[in-house]
């Protein structure tokens, strides 16, 4: 004898509610191991699994203008995904790789003289983006500009700290470099409020050129809460999805080494100043209980993501050796020029001798 | 104040000169280790590529504006360019060519090498005066370049494409003083070749027979690329309105020939020109070896804004003649 009976209609009508849960339900905590990522052009909204900025680019099809302004910063007008560094901007946008963030995710920018400003975080048609205004002139935001986007969330009881990175070089050479003797405006510093983040030393030099080349060993430091990360895992990818993963060291850093990334098919087209985009991510877990948004937690999951590009190396365009052969022939060949032509203006003597 | 005059008119300038180029070749070179800068306009060959440098050449600004295009440099963005050049025409107006004579870092090495030539028993060379009057219009040529090859880049010139961004800073990369200067705060990397492009290879390529034409030509004749240099060709554009004059009385001028003679460029106008009371040249550097070699009572003076500040002296000419006697230099 059947005691409990559900009727039909009921298992049919709350399947139609399951599947129409399914189909149009957008649980806010998908995607949530995505690492978050800052670019300069807008994509797509719907988080992808290995999201990274113009994917267009790294498949060898042209490169898109950059919003922010003059495309690469060359006065021919090629076309690039990079900031220029040395045409700076009252106003930048940066575009968040994720459609849809936590609602109290919070976006931060610190200015090179070390105040920090909170960041909106706009949905436009295209995405998630930020807007940071850079006042032109020599200033407090004259220097290295690091916008952070951070995001938190839990689930299956892990909080989940997503945080990109986005550093900026406000600078002009007409505003002067001055701050060439000033060590804190030549340091991209941590922000004390981002609780995990990603810090690089050694990025440009005191004009605030960039001098990272392949070849060069790229020192890599991850931060939480402002203290050494040990034992975190840092990952740099490519702009042709070459990957190293490291560890970091008690101290919080890990050393790369920048691979040769950059083959053009003939001279012609070979770019000195190339700019060949490389990935950091970072990720670190702590085990600590606590409880964010009504959701208790009992491990924590960071994840940190920084962009960054690096030259070609001068070894592979450049010659000492050829230069100064060059300096040394004419060098030679000119004193040897100049003795013969005293030697040709010496007159013999002409002089009448007696013979007696 | 006479026993100061007396002490002035008799005193070696070129003594004092060399000191003084030394100071500023320190200064230039290394002031960046001690976070000097004394500014990036600066009337001198204070080479930008030397990264702890303690000031900027006017020039490398100079071609960098000249690439802006002309509707921006016509609007606001003239207007940074437009002061750049007021301070360097208010720096250049305080002491005109003596930027050359007495703080150009390649000008003292220049005179090093005049030196090193003198050791080395060298016979100094002299341009005959047709020579002279062809070879120093280079400076004008070079000057024009400097300006219109980045205005070309900026700018489609005469219907012309642009010229590609490896045209940047031309002069920069034929100068001697980015080849040079560097190496002595260590750095050699300014001595490469760059093959990245046919442009760039062409340009340094030209950089580094610049540079060894440079020591030989140095070690032949006195200061010999000052002879070429633009930054003295656009010297000359300000130079009759500076504070600091050389001032030639005709009247007292016998003709002797002394100053032609100890002119280490090679001026004939100096003896020759007896009419002129301002008596700068465009190749002039104000080294005032003219004034310490002139024996005329008051022939030749260099004053600032009309205060005598040295002069030619016969008390000042024999006494450096003894002490020169006596040295035996």
């Amino acid at each position: 004898m059947n005691q409990f009976r559900i009727p039909i209609k009921t298992v049919w009508i709350l399947a139609g509610l399951c599947l129409t849960a399914c189909l149009f339900a957008k649980p806010v905590t998908a995607g949530i191991d995505t690492p978050l990522w800052l670019s300069l052009a807008p994509l797509p909204a719907a988080p992808g699994p290995d999201c990274c900025e113009a994917p267009a680019a790294m498949a060898g099809r042209p490169e898109r203008v950059t919003p922010n302004g003059r495309p690469g910063g060359k006065p021919g007008g090629m076309t690039a995904i990079h900031e220029s560094e040395h045409r700076p901007l009252p106003m930048r946008t940066y575009w968040l790789n994720s459609g849809n963030l936590q609602p109290d995710a919070k976006a931060y920018v610190r200015h090179p003289d070390g105040s920090f400003d909170e960041l909106a975080i706009e949905s436009r048609d295209n995405g998630l983006c930020v807007t940071l205004s850079t006042p032109m002139g020599d200033g407090p935001y004259h220097g290295a500009n690091t916008v952070y986007v951070v995001e938190k969330s839990v689930k299956d009881g892990v909080l989940t700290v997503r945080v990109a990175q986005w550093l900026t070089i406000h600078h002009s050479c007409g505003w002067g470099h001055d701050h060439k003797f000033d060590p804190e405006r030549l340091t991209a510093a941590p922000l004390p409020q981002v609780p995990f983040q990603i810090v690089l030393a050694g990025l440009w030099d005191g004009n605030f050129h960039s001098h990272v080349m392949s070849g060069e060993t790229l020192s890599v430091m991850a931060l939480h809460d402002s203290q050494p990360a040990a034992g975190a895992r840092i990952s740099l990818t490519t702009e042709k999805q070459w990957t190293k993963t490291l560890r970091t060291n008690p101290d919080g850093s890990a050393t790369f080494q920048l691979i040769r990334d950059y083959y053009p098919a003939n001279w012609d087209v070979f770019d000195r100043e190339r700019k060949n985009s490389f990935k950091l991510s970072a990720t670190y877990e702590t085990t600590e209980h606590g409880e964010y948004a009504g959701l208790p937690y009992q491990q924590v999951r960071y994840i940190a993501t920084f962009p960054w590009r690096y030259y070609p190396s001068r070894t592979e365009y450049s010659s000492l050796g050829a230069g100064l052969a060059l300096g040394t022939v004419f060098m030679v060949g000119g004193g040897a020029g100049f003795y013969t032509y005293r030697q040709r203006r010496q007159q013999p003597y002409r002089g009448i001798v007696l013979d007696e | 104040m006479n026993k100061v005059r007396l002490f002035l008119d008799t005193a070696r300038i070129s003594r004092f000169r060399a000191y003084f180029q030394l100071l500023a070749f320190v200064l230039l070179i290394y002031g960046g280790y001690l976070a000097i800068n004394i500014g990036d306009q600066l009337p001198t060959f204070a080479c930008v590529f030397n990264q702890v440098r303690g000031g900027s050449c006017y020039l490398m600004g100079l071609q960098h504006q000249m690439a802006i295009p002309w509707k921006q440099l016509f609007s606001g963005r003239g207007i940074g360019v437009l002061i750049g050049l007021l301070t360097f025409a208010g720096l250049f107006l305080l002491a005109n060519k003596a930027w050359c004579g007495f703080v150009c870092p390649l000008g003292t090495l220049q005179d090093w090498l005049i030196k090193l030539r003198r050791q080395l028993g060298f016979r100094a060379g002299r341009y005959s005066e047709p020579a002279f009057q062809r070879l120093k219009n280079i400076k004008y040529i070079l000057l024009a370049l400097l300006i219109l090859i980045p205005m070309a880049m900026g700018n489609a010139i005469a219907g012309l494409p642009t010229l590609n961004h490896d045209f940047a800073v031309p002069f920069c990369m034929i100068c001697p003083g980015r080849t040079v200067l560097p190496i002595f705060s260590g750095d050699f990397s300014q001595l490469a070749i760059d093959f990245s492009s046919k442009t760039k290879m062409t340009l340094t390529a030209l950089g580094m027979a610049v540079t060894g034409l440079f020591f030989t030509g140095s070690l032949v004749k006195n200061r010999f690329f000052c002879l070429f240099c633009p930054m003295s060709a656009f010297h000359y554009i300000f130079s009759k309105a500076a504070f600091l004059r050389l001032r030639k009385d005709g009247g007292k001028c016998t003709r002797c020939g002394n100053c032609y003679r100890a002119c280490d460029v090679g001026i004939r106008a100096i003896a020759d020109d007896v009419e002129s009371a301002n008596i700068i040249k465009d190749d002039c550097m104000m080294c005032l070896k003219c004034i310490e070699a002139c024996p005329e009572e008051g022939c030749l003076t260099a004053d600032f804004l009309g205060i005598p500040i040295y002069r030619a002296t016969e008390a000042g000419f024999l006494n450096r003649l003894d002490r020169r006697n006596e040295i035996g230099s």
